[in-house]
């Protein structure tokens, strides 16, 4: 599998690249590849959506939340922990998280797509739902930032 | 280059995801369970409330040459499989080093001491997530033998059997060494058993470790109980509330009904990590309430044992 896939993306550079139609109903883990030297973490996340666009943009909230709330788990040197571990985080600041991962919310401004190139996506098309991979950078130091400002963190945290 | 590097990745990445991908790996620590030490005479008896209670004697099983040995050859199957091992042998001697300067301290102070058990204080100090315990007893036929074996890992916090294995040797000289008959056949079945220990600590780190909470009133003629209101709300309502809100995703199971001093909470699933990011433990986790009841007026004392045991005291400190 890994084979043909590989085959695939080197074949077809500027195109999203196809993967099984199976693949659009599986919840995948977000994955770490790496971290640059500001420690921003390049995942491989998806999300899915009833467009591409929307799948796309699922994927990115899905990428800010998991650093949020979850931590990257996986192997990889991403950190582990949630950048807000407090217990039912999520719940307890609603009042602040629900506008922020509306669409065309605060979380657009931590997270980019890591490259034009489209070959980065991986695309899996059901009979009404996509479910898209994309590799995306999360600026963790700018969300801890943020969340410090607007008192979700308490000022000079380490995590 | 860099992209297509990160494009091949991505690749890799859809697969293992296709995989069951392991989050990191839980720390485990080996002992002998208990059916050996008694087996082998490493078990002492004691007499509480008129039962006779048998525990392990680990300052001597742990340096039996024959599970030293086994133990070594498990350590090696599960580093090989990425698993972090923390030495129980090599902590009851930091332990045992600890304790003779905490007696010397002592001493010197008021001469009392605190009742301890050796397995607390080697979790305490270790924090394993994962405990396996291992055991094997051997069947002689002349110049040959066999071995059954069997290896139950348990979560250090909850006591819950997460994973267990079994298995028997095939005949072997007697010039083998256990480790080395054990070893074999081991290695054979652990790939399965490392796979659930994987996803069972995946399920701890979204859905927060797994501890039990018993909180007591102790009379101390003040007349406090579970019914006693603060700020038009009842002691014990206060406190569930604060359970509540403090397990991941609202995640416990009220042991006891209504009773007049006592409330008893197990499956409380806390968080791994407390707000600062530092690991949690039951007794970590639980001065969160004291500090509530300290709000409150109440004085408590935080008497939580083990890893996964949470203790309040009302009335006390």
């Amino acid at each position: 599998m890994a084979l043909a896939i590989v085959a695939a993306l080197s074949s077809c550079s500027k195109k999203s690249t196809e993967v099984s139609k199976a693949s659009a109903y599986v919840n995948y883990e977000t994955v770490c590849m790496g971290v640059e030297r500001d420690g921003s973490q390049t995942l491989r996340v998806w999300g899915k959506g009833s467009t591409q666009a929307d799948a796309i943009e699922q994927a990115k909230k899905n990428a800010v939340y998991d650093v949020l709330f979850n931590g990257i788990r996986g192997t990889g040197e991403c950190e582990r922990r949630p950048l807000v571990p407090e217990v039912n985080a999520r719940e307890r600041y609603g009042k602040y998280f629900n506008p922020f991962f509306a669409d065309g919310g605060e979380y657009g401004k931590f997270v980019k797509e890591e490259s034009a190139n489209e070959a980065s996506r991986l695309v899996a098309k059901g009979s009404s739902v996509y479910n898209i991979g994309v590799l995306v950078t999360v600026d963790r130091e700018g969300l801890r930032k943020q969340l410090e400002r607007d008192g979700i963190l308490a000022p000079g945290s380490t995590r | 280059m860099k992209t297509f590097s990160k494009i091949l990745m991505g690749a890799a990445a859809v697969v293992l995801a296709t995989q069951s991908l392991m989050a990191a790996p839980p720390k485990l620590m080996i002992l002998p369970d208990k059916t050996w030490c008694v087996e082998k005479g490493y078990a002492t008896e004691t007499q509480r409330n008129g039962k006779t209670v048998v525990r392990e004697d680990y300052d001597r099983a742990l340096i039996d040459k024959d599970f030293v040995n086994v133990s070594l050859a498990i350590k090696q199957i599960m580093a090989e499989r990425g698993f972090p091992m923390v030495d129980a042998l090599a902590q009851q001697e930091a332990d045992d080093e600890d304790e003779m300067l905490d007696e010397a301290f002592e001493g010197a102070e008021t001469g009392s001491a605190a009742a301890t058990n050796a397995y607390d204080e080697i979790l305490k100090r270790a924090k394993p997530d994962i405990t396996l315990y291992l055991g094997w007893d051997g069947n002689m036929y002349g110049s040959i033998y066999n071995l059954n074996y069997r290896i139950e890992a348990k979560d250090s916090y909850s006591n819950k059997s997460v994973a267990p294995v079994a298995g028997q040797t095939g005949d072997v000289r007697r010039s083998v060494p256990v480790a080395v008959a054990l070893k074999q056949t081991a290695k054979n079945n652990m790939d399965q058993f490392c796979a659930t220990l994987g996803e069972y600590f995946d399920d701890l780190q979204t859905n927060g470790r797994e501890i039990r909470l018993d909180v007591r009133i102790l009379d101390n003629g003040d007349g406090t109980t579970m019914s006693t209101e603060f700020g038009g709300k009842e002691l014990g309502e206060i406190i569930y509330e604060w359970v509540s809100d403090n397990t991941v995703n609202h995640q416990f199971s009220q042991r006891s009904g209504r009773q007049r001093n006592m409330q008893r909470y197990d499956q409380v699933r806390i968080p791994m990590f407390d707000s600062a990011g530092r690991p949690m433990d039951g007794a970590r986790w639980v001065n969160g309430l004291r500090d509530l009841l300290r709000g409150l007026g109440l004085k408590s004392e935080n008497a939580s044992s083990g890893l996964g045991a949470a203790r309040i005291y009302i009335g006390e400190k």
